[in-house]
């Protein structure tokens, strides 16, 4: 499947990061398409476009912060994970992923 | 950023505060810090907002403060698991980072960014439990190059 996602952490060095590289590794290692925007301390990175968003079929947001252009995520199917779980129990999200796009 | 004094193995140091502390002050000795105690507050102040022991015996305490000035990262690797908060989290390896609050460059945002990155990997975190000084500094360093310079 199609997952695209934003992680964002309050200070922005480190927790974003990993959040993205453990979200995208376990997506992958499913075989899933998989692209996790970072919104940190350098700006947005690997950002998701509105065509991105729309194709997905499912949206990850692991953040504890708010986050700047949620509004392409509207009417999607989301996912609300925390940024540790993420990081900790990226198995634990894909499944509840999965599960939300699967019912 | 990157210190061969700031790296710290086999540390007999059992919780989280006296880590932060001392590695604090190394800081401030070797000139990255203004100020230790406030940097420290910002660190604790982050650790009581939320544990950034990660799992997988890592933990990430940092702070970005105006204390900093230049940007650093420590690495303390103790010689036994201790706990590092109430959660019972166990850790082994401890990267502390000092973000300065005025960024005029991204690169060691980048870097830091790249070295959380590579904490989930097996073979780097192995490396970080068992690799000497040396090794260990050679990856650090690896990891900047990769970056590219500013």
């Amino acid at each position: 499947m199609k997952i695209v996602g934003v992680s964002a952490c309050p200070t922005g060095v480190a927790h974003t990061y990993m959040a993205q590289e453990a979200l995208e590794k376990e997506g992958k290692k499913r075989g899933h398409e998989i692209k996790i925007e970072t919104q940190g301390s350098i700006g947005i990175e690997n950002e998701v476009t509105e065509e991105e968003a729309e194709e997905a079929d499912v949206i990850i947001l692991a953040v504890s912060v708010f986050i700047e252009n949620e509004e392409r995520f509207e009417d999607k199917l989301v996912l609300n994970a925390d940024v540790n779980d993420a990081i900790s129990y990226p198995a634990k999200v894909l499944d509840a992923a999965e599960k939300l796009v699967n019912g | 950023m990157i210190d061969e004094s700031l790296i710290v193995l086999d540390s007999a140091l059992t919780n989280k505060k006296s880590i932060i502390h001392y590695l604090s002050e190394k800081a401030k000795k070797l000139g990255y810090l203004k100020n230790s105690a406030n940097y420290i507050e910002a660190v604790n102040k982050r650790e009581e907002e939320f544990s950034t022991a990660i799992g997988y015996d890592v933990s990430i305490p940092h702070g970005k403060s105006k204390e900093v000035i230049n940007p650093f990262i420590c690495f303390l690797r103790t010689n036994q698991p201790i706990e590092w908060d109430t959660n019972g989290n166990p850790v082994e390896l401890v990267f502390m980072l000092g973000v300065p609050e005025e960024n005029k460059t991204t690169f060691h945002l980048k870097v830091l960014a790249e070295i959380s990155k590579k904490l989930l990997d097996e073979g780097f975190r192995n490396d970080l439990l068992t690799g000497s000084k040396e090794s260990i500094l050679a990856s650090l360093y690896q990891i900047e190059k990769n970056i590219g310079g500013i």
